[in-house]
This record gives C-alpha cells, sequence and structure tokens, in this order.
C-alpha cells in the first residue's frame, strides 16, 4: 500500500491500456489479480515450472520473475489472446489437442505460448527446426501428466507442417 | 463380441481439452467470491517439540487480520485414515509440517505477515527419523494417539499387514539358491503442478459449508470432513475445481482442509489457502519411503520356490492411506511368477519425518523392483537366462495363484516372449560395455490392481441421464475428472451405446449435492466401474426410449438402431 503507483501503458492481447501499478508487483500478479486473466497459471512462482509463461514483444517469458511495470510500451501477449471470436482455438491448441498432449492442462498453457514464440523465431529465420531444437525450446517447461513425448510431439508437428 | 465399434477403440479429442488448452478452465487457484478472506498456516519451527506458548496478540493487533486459529477451544475430532492427526498442534509437534495457527486475513501479503508475527515458545526433543530406532523398545513414543502398544505389540507401529501361502520351510529345503537383499526407497513427492488449494464458503444463515477442493475422493471427503468438524456430512457440498494433477495426493483429507472450513466457520465468509510451492514441498504427502527385506529361492531346475519378505515403511509422524499399500505389495509377492509359497510381514512405523501418502502404483514399484532384482540375482547364480527364468515361472491363463487369484486370461509369457524377441534380448544382453554411461536392457513384468480395490465398504459408482427435448445427453456421473480423460471415456461409451454424437454429450461430474455415490479415483477403476454404472444407466434409457419409440411408431418393442442422435425402426 505504501508504494508510489507508476503509471504504464502497453497492448494487452491487441488493445490499448493504461495502469497503474506498484513497482513491487510481479507480472503474473498484475495480469491474474488486477487484469483477472487467470489462464496464466501460477505453478512454483520462481521461474523454474513455466506454467505462468507469457509473451512481451513475442518472447516467451515467465510472468513471476518479471516485474509488471516492465511492460510500458510492449505487447502482452496472454493465453487469452490467443482466441478469437472468429478462431477459439490456436492452430498449436489444435495440435495439442490432436496428439493427446493436454491432461491435467496446468501446464498446458505456458506450453502453447512458448511454441507460439518459437515458430515466431522460426518463420522470420526462415527455417524448419529439428526435433531436438523443438525439444530444446520447451526446455523451461515441466508436466507431471504427459511424460512430455506427447508435448514434443505436438510441437514438431504443428512447427513443421504449418504453412509458411 | 463382434459388433463393430463407432468409437470405443478410436483416438478421440479429450471432451474438456478446449478449455483446458486455452486456459478457460477454472481450477482452484481462479476462485475468486465475494467478501473472500486470505488464510496462511503456521508450521512448526521443529520437527519434535514440546510447546510451551503461542502468542497471538501482535499478529491479531495487525489492521486486516480477521481471525486466528489455534489448538485452543477448538472443539474437533483428529483426521487421518487412523484418526491419529491432529488439525492443530497445541502441545507437541510431531514432524517439520505440523500446523501451529492459522491466520484468516484481507490480503495474501497480510496474512503472510500476521503470520510472521505470531510468536511460538518451543521445547525442543530429539526426534527419531530412522524406523528402525523407532522400533526399539527404548524409543519414545511418537505419536501418542498410535495404538500401536494395543494392536501390534509395539507402540510405534502404526499399522501392520502380514500374509502367508504354502510351505516355507520345506519350500526352503527345496531351494538350490536363496537370494537375500535389502532394498532401500526414498520418499518421492507427486509434485502436481497445481498447488494444494482449497476455498471454503461457510454460510452462517443456513450452517451450510460448501468447500472448493481438489480432492480424489469427494463423498470420502465429505465423511472425513465431517467427521472432522463434528458437523452432519450432508450439510457440506463439495465442489471440484479443475484439478491440477492428483497422483494419490488427494486421497488423503490433509490438515490444511478443515483449517481452512473452520477459518470460513469462524468468519462467517468465504476463506481461501493456496499452498506455494515450497509450502507444497514441505507439508503435501509423500510416496512411503520403506527398507525391503526380500529373500527369494529357486530349485535346480529354475522354478521359483519360496518369497520372504519383511517391509519397514516410514509412516512418518501421522497415518495416511499410504500405509495400506501393503495391500497391492503382497499381491505382487504372493502372485507375480508362480510362487509356491511365501510369507510377507509389513510395518508402517511412526518417526518424526514428513507423513507420508498415497502415490499412484501404491506400493508396486517398490515391491516388483525389489522381486526383479532378486530374480536377476538368482538367474545369475544358477546360471540360468534371466529371459529363460522368467518364462519357465511366468503366470499363466487359468492359474490359481497362492493368493488365491485366478488368472481368467494372462498374456505373461507371450508378452515376455514378445519383449525378448523385439528388443533382442539375447544380443544386446551380450553386450559387453565400458565407461561411465552405459547402455543395457533388462526384463520384468508387473501385476497390479485395476478396477477397483474394494479398500471402502463400496466400491460403487452411480450414474443419471438426462435425455433433453433436443436430444443433448447430460450423463451425472459420480466419478472424478482430475486430468485422467474420465469425461472423455464416459461420454464414447454413451456415443457407442446410444449414437449420440460426442459434440451433443455433457458430463457433470463436480458437486457432491448433485452427482451420485463414488468411492474417488484410484485403484485404475474409473473406466472400468463409472464406465458399467453408466451402461447399466444406459440399458434403463433405453428400455424406456424403445417402449415409447414403438409406441410412436405402432411397432413391436424391439430392434431399433441408435444412429446419429437418431433412433431408427431397424430395416427388414
Amino acid at each position: 500500500m505504501d508504494d508510489k503507483l507508476i503509471k504504464i501503458s502497453f497492448s494487452l492481447n491487441g488493445k490499448s491500456l493504461t495502469k497503474n501499478v506498484s513497482p513491487s508487483l510481479f507480472l503474473i500478479d498484475f495480469i491474474r489479480d488486477e487484469l483477472k486473466l487467470k489462464g496464466t497459471k501460477p505453478g512454483c512462482r520462481e521461474g523454474e515450472c513455466g506454467a505462468c509463461t507469457v509473451l512481451v514483444n513475442g518472447v516467451a517469458i515467465n510472468s513471476c520473475l518479471f516485474l509488471a511495470i516492465n511492460i510500458h510500451g510492449k505487447e502482452l501477449i496472454t493465453i487469452e489472446g490467443l482466441s478469437s471470436i472468429e478462431k477459439p482455438l490456436h492452430p498449436i491448441q489444435e495440435k495439442m489437442l490432436e496428439h493427446g498432449a493436454v491432461q491435467c492442462g496446468f501446464c498446458s498453457t505456458g506450453i502453447v505460448l512458448t511454441t507460439k514464440a518459437f515458430d515466431d523465431e522460426c518463420r522470420s529465420d526462415g527455417k524448419i527446426p529439428s526435433r531436438q531444437e523443438v525439444k530444446k525450446s520447451l526446455e523451461g517447461h515441466l508436466c507431471r501428466c504427459t511424460g512430455y513425448t506427447k508435448i514434443v510431439d505436438a510441437a514438431e508437428d504443428y512447427l513443421t507442417h504449418s504453412s509458411f | 463380441m463382434d459388433k463393430k465399434l463407432k468409437i470405443i477403440g478410436k483416438s478421440t479429442s479429450k471432451l474438456d481439452g478446449n478449455d483446458r488448452v486455452s486456459g478457460r478452465s477454472v481450477y482452484g487457484h481462479d476462485i475468486e467470491l465475494p467478501n473472500m478472506l486470505y488464510a496462511k498456516i503456521l508450521r512448526s519451527k521443529y520437527t519434535c517439540a514440546k510447546i510451551k506458548y503461542i502468542d497471538c496478540s501482535k499478529a491479531l493487533a495487525l489492521e486486516g487480520v480477521e481471525y486466528i486459529l489455534t489448538a485452543k477451544n477448538l472443539d474437533v475430532n483428529m483426521i487421518g485414515y487412523k484418526r491419529d492427526h491432529p488439525i492443530l498442534k497445541g502441545e507437541t509437534v510431531n514432524c517439520q509440517r505440523d500446523e501451529i495457527a492459522a491466520v484468516a486475513a484481507t490480503s495474501r501479503e497480510i496474512a503472510a505477515k500476521a503470520v510472521s508475527l505470531i510468536k511460538v515458545e518451543y521445547e525442543e526433543i530429539k526426534g527419531i527419523y530412522d524406523p528402525f530406532e523407532a522400533l526399539k523398545t527404548e524409543a519414545r513414543k511418537i505419536n501418542l494417539n498410535g495404538q500401536g502398544e494395543e494392536k501390534f505389540g509395539n507402540k510405534n507401529i502404526a499399522e501392520s499387514f502380514e500374509y502367508s501361502h504354502g510351505e516355507l520351510k520345506s519350500m526352503k529345503k527345496l531351494s538350490k539358491v536363496i537370494v537375500s537383499r535389502r532394498y532401500q526407497f526414498p520418499r518421492v513427492t507427486h509434485c502436481c503442478m497445481g498447488t494444494s488449494n482449497i476455498t471454503a464458503d461457510y454460510s452462517i444463515i443456513d450452517g451450510k459449508l460448501t468447500l472448493y477442493s481438489s480432492t480424489q475422493v469427494p463423498f470420502l471427503y465429505q465423511r472425513d470432513m465431517a467427521h472432522a468438524l463434528k458437523m452432519e456430512p450432508s450439510k457440506i457440498r463439495i465442489i471440484q475445481p479443475i484439478i491440477g494433477g492428483g497422483f494419490g495426493s488427494k486421497l488423503d483429507m490433509l490438515p490444511f482442509e478443515p483449517i481452512c472450513a473452520l477459518l470460513s466457520i469462524k468468519t462467517g465468509k468465504p476463506v481461501q489457502l493456496l499452498y506455494s510451492r515450497e509450502e507444497e514441498f514441505i507439508a503435501s504427502p509423500t510416496r512411503q519411503a520403506m527398507v525391503i527385506d526380500l529373500t527369494s529361492g529357486v530349485d535346480e531346475k529354475g522354478k521359483f520356490t519360496f518369497r520372504e519378505v519383511q517391509i519397514t515403511m516410514d509412516n512418518g509422524a501421522y497415518t495416511s492411506w499410504g500405509a495400506t499399500t501393503p495391500f497391492v505389495m503382497m499381491q505382487a509377492y504372493s502372485s507375480l511368477y508362480q510362487i509356491a509359497a511365501c510369507k510377507f510381514q509389513a510395518d508402517a512405523v511412526y518417526t518424526n519425518n514428513p507423513n507420508a501418502g498415497s502415490f499412484r502404483g501404491y506400493g508396486n514399484p517398490q515391491a516388483t523392483f525389489s522381486i526383479e532384482r532378486n530374480i536377476d540375482l538368482m538367474a545369475e547364480e544358477l546360471g540360468l537366462g534371466k529371459d529363460e527364468i522368467r518364462l519357465l515361472n511366468a503366470n499363466f491363463p487359468g492359474e490359481i495363484t497362492g493368493q488365491g487369484l485366478l488368472f481368467k486370461t494372462c498374456g505373461a509369457k507371450p508378452a515376455l516372449l514378445k519383449v525378448i524377441e523385439e528388443s533382442n534380448y539375447k544380443m544386446k544382453n551380450r553386450e559387453k560395455q565400458s565407461g561411465r554411461y552405459r547402455r543395457g536392457v533388462g526384463l520384468a513384468s508387473m501385476l497390479h490392481v485395476g478396477g477397483g480395490a474394494k479398500i471402502y465398504r463400496s466400491d460403487g459408482c452411480g450414474t443419471r441421464l438426462k435425455l433433453d427435448h433436443y436430444g443433448f445427453l447430460t450423463i451425472i456421473t459420480g466419478s472424478s475428472e482430475i486430468g485422467q480423460g474420465s469425461e472423455t471415456v464416459l461420454a464414447m461409451i454413451a456415443c457407442e451405446e446410444l449414437g449420440i454424437p460426442l459434440t451433443h454429450i455433457k458430463v457433470i461430474n463436480s458437486d457432491t449435492d448433485v452427482k451420485p455415490w463414488d468411492v474417488g479415483v484410484h485403484a485404475s477403476r474409473t473406466s472400468f466401474v463409472a464406465g458399467n454404472s453408466l451402461l447399466g444407466a444406459i440399458s434403463i434409457i433405453k428400455q424406456k426410449l424403445n417402449s415409447k419409440a414403438a409406441q410412436l411408431m405402432g411397432c413391436k418393442n424391439s430392434d431399433f438402431v441408435y444412429e446419429n442422435g437418431f433412433i431408427k425402426a431397424c430395416e427388414k
């Protein structure tokens, strides 16, 4: 309460927004408690599990290790930002379901966003990643249900077969 | 059965997958109720101590603190499988996770601050952390509520199981090779991605308690909660939010759950309690750490003669369902491969370690590992192939084991043969390797319960079906979904039988006020038990539909085809 609030302007899932936030507020709490977007999951709050992954200027980050004020002037995309009325599921999400890569689902939203960021990176480099590179791209994510194989299958399927 | 199946056996997308993958699912962590308070628990500083006093005055004076719960003036029952676990500890602490006090405050920050202001004075006692030390006669009684002395002849035994079949002595005499080994298994944690959580909402107006709980066993949980709080079970409504992993960890009700309920009862406001990841490691259950002393014998022809096993389990300070894992283990020791004689003894021993819980596999990983390792050692000593010795002793269809299990069907031998052939076992087993990292190939079999375990009075599950005016089917099932896909399996069964497309099927499974009884998600039982319950309900609804359709269509009451959401008269 004692913190002086700082005004930040940013884009949230494509829409401009201005908010006053405490300089000590972590992005995950800003997203969940103030923006009320609950698809960003609190798994460990110490950057180990990847469940709270969001995209800041297209880069996948752990929102539990990132101060909210640092999204000033930037573009924030949460899992809710991948859905639209016209297209409720992103093709990555469809691949995850197709491959049985979603069980309890707590880790799933973070994995979708990391795959999206890696896909954008591959597209701008004009390359198709190897399975090893796909695995490497997902290394910051923990999952207790699937044993990872199906997650890697889904990501690989999307990253190597989606049309350029 | 030569019926051609339309959907069973085909890969089907998870019914609830869309919501989970898009962040729409509401987990316990996502619940926000009006006027909600946040709870935090103060845990013990020591693993073993006497509590001299607890002073909450500074914490109570903090603005935003609404209630502080301690063992003082608390009229509750003990919890746990053996009812040996006080919800809050007022006189002694027995392990690191022991709950001393709990705060409800208007924010998480204030709750945390208040916990840090509670002063507790302890008198530390030397703890006992090795179950073998705890078994010694001179050892202190660890859990004062334990009944080991009366029931098992040792004050620190929490639970004990024994089993035997066959003539152990004569089978020992027949043995050419006898191998004795000790296997030690550490405690491991479930590490669910979603940490433990509960939101309690008590109405001071009608005395009803609604709990949003991540439990695998909602009806046992309702009963346990009612016993703990001395309430009428039917006044407690359990709503299961989406659960971020279970793996057995949510089979027991733990102290944090009645604590949160009590805070809601005391304040008349909804209260939420979420574990941090650190707290999850400190205070959620573990697999029972155990020491297995196994002696196995084999005769000169390579036939197994006997197994004699003594298991010492580290129960921790309090007893959970995890203490009953010997039920599953004795099945492996007595019936995995043909065994003429078996003697089994397992003791769960109190220590000042974190209390264990149940974990999927339920003791079987530990049991099977020890059995198979002893088999390898016996094969080596006897000069028999590790594959040959297993084939020679493999279970077979029609076999009745010493424990009385009848294997109506059994693929043990064909499965072994296939693995031996496809892994190129004979060649690979001969390759000699050196260096730090080596690759090998090993053989093992497994025998496990499935389709229910009858650990409670009823292993049943109820189903209610609602067919609406527009041809949509709602399955109201007692079974729970914890990510394993039970909703999808049930919808597939209904789709198969009633010809209603999956898109027209809904599953309601998360509210004890609505759903019929089910014993819980465990023992690989849901597809089988809930599935058969559903089939029963479908056959009743089909009779009704058939008779109504026959009446409407003016034909004989038989032979309708259920297809694509329609009931059609069979073309003759």
